[in-house]
């Protein structure tokens, strides 16, 4: 799947969680509120966000992948997400 | 030592204390202050006297039966029941795992956990560890295959990471135990009656139990004057937030009027900004 196939997906996602939290400006923005943003996506969003991975790509994320290495913003994302899809 | 003095006798000789330190220490007269504040307007002085000096007993009661469960764990079939157990075992049937919802602060909660454990179940307990890891409280040699005790941290991914965990535990139709705490602001739909003052549940509790979707058990741990701890489980109920209020609210409510004392939490909410 290409890069920018998974980052449209994850988009939507993400505005599916939390309609109100910016994504589209620039994909090294964080998403999350561990920054203190209040539009970002708070705890419970993050494990819905994780759900919705699961279920989106069919991958499953690990208990140690839950950091700011790789959830942190949607480029991040992006990229753990594509390491975790077999590769075609 | 603890093997060798019952929970009963222990029990006795708390109210006892209890009942010296009611009259005579100042930190349980800070308590019970904020307790009268509450529910002036409800009771009437004596009863108020009364639920005081019992709030005084439970709370040192919970904190005993906290650090005493080691001792006393092998023997726990003679002072511990728990009533509705049918309804964890129907719930478990549907396999998606279940969530137990206690008030916070109100009832022996850190009992929940042991006490299943012990009986066989499998459970994750949730939280900010008040307390400290049960864990490291016990000692790691100490039996806790049965449980564990995740705590949400005070970094924000080790609090996903804690979410997780139940997700995880769910999946394998595990039990989660949450408790869910009040506040005098909040949302209108999770206000329930409290003592004709404003009490709003927290939603963030219930957009876990939505993001979950496990069936969901009230679960009111108390215990009866003699110290014997009782774990009511109610019937399970679907995991949306209006039909768990619909019988939650009013059911925790009904516990905060007919059994006050279990509640150590007033200070907390009366200090809040906008308490009472």
């Amino acid at each position: 799947m290409k890069k920018e196939d998974i980052r449209r997906r994850l988009s939507a996602i993400v505005k599916k969680i939390s309609p109100l939290t910016p994504i589209s400006t620039s994909s090294e923005r964080s998403i999350f509120s561990a920054d203190g943003k209040t539009d970002a996506l708070d705890s419970v969003a993050a494990l819905q966000l994780v759900l919705a991975l699961e279920e989106e790509f069919g991958i499953t994320v690990q208990d140690e992948d839950i950091s700011a290495e790789h959830f942190s913003n949607l480029n991040s994302l992006c990229q753990y997400v594509a390491t975790k899809l077999p590769r075609a | 030592m603890g093997n060798l003095i019952s929970p009963q006798l222990h029990f006795k000789w708390i109210r006892g204390v209890a009942t010296v330190t009611y009259y005579s220490y100042p930190a349980d007269w800070r308590r019970i202050r904020y307790l009268r504040r509450a529910m002036k307007a409800t009771f009437p002085t004596d009863t108020l006297r009364t639920v005081a000096k019992k709030n005084i007993v439970y709370r040192q009661w919970h904190k005993a039966l906290t650090y005493g469960w080691p001792s006393w764990a092998g023997r726990c079939h003679e002072w511990v029941g728990v009533q509705g157990e049918e309804h964890l075992r129907e719930a478990l049937r549907e396999g998606k795992g279940v969530v137990l919802l206690s008030g916070h602060a109100y009832g022996f909660t850190s009992m929940v956990a042991p006490v299943l454990g012990q009986k066989g179940y499998r459970l994750h307990r949730t939280g900010r560890g008040h307390w400290g890891d049960p864990a490291e409280r016990w000692g790691r040699d100490w039996s806790l295959e049965n449980w564990e005790y995740n705590s949400f941290g005070q970094d924000f991914w080790q609090h996903v990471r804690a979410l997780n965990k139940m997700h995880l535990a769910t999946k394998k139709n595990e039990i989660i135990h949450l408790l869910v705490t009040g506040s005098p602001q909040g949302d209108p739909k999770l206000e329930i009656e409290f003592y004709h003052k404003r009490f709003f549940l927290d939603p963030a509790t219930f957009r876990v139990i939505e993001t979950l979707q496990a069936p969901v058990l009230p679960c009111f741990p108390v215990c009866d004057d003699s110290g014997h701890l009782v774990i009511m489980l109610h019937r399970p109920l679907p995991p949306s937030t209006e039909e768990i209020m619909d019988v939650f609210g009013p059911l925790y409510s009904r516990y905060l009027r007919e059994r006050p004392e279990f509640a150590i939490f007033w200070r907390k909410i009366v200090q809040q900004k906008g308490g009472w």
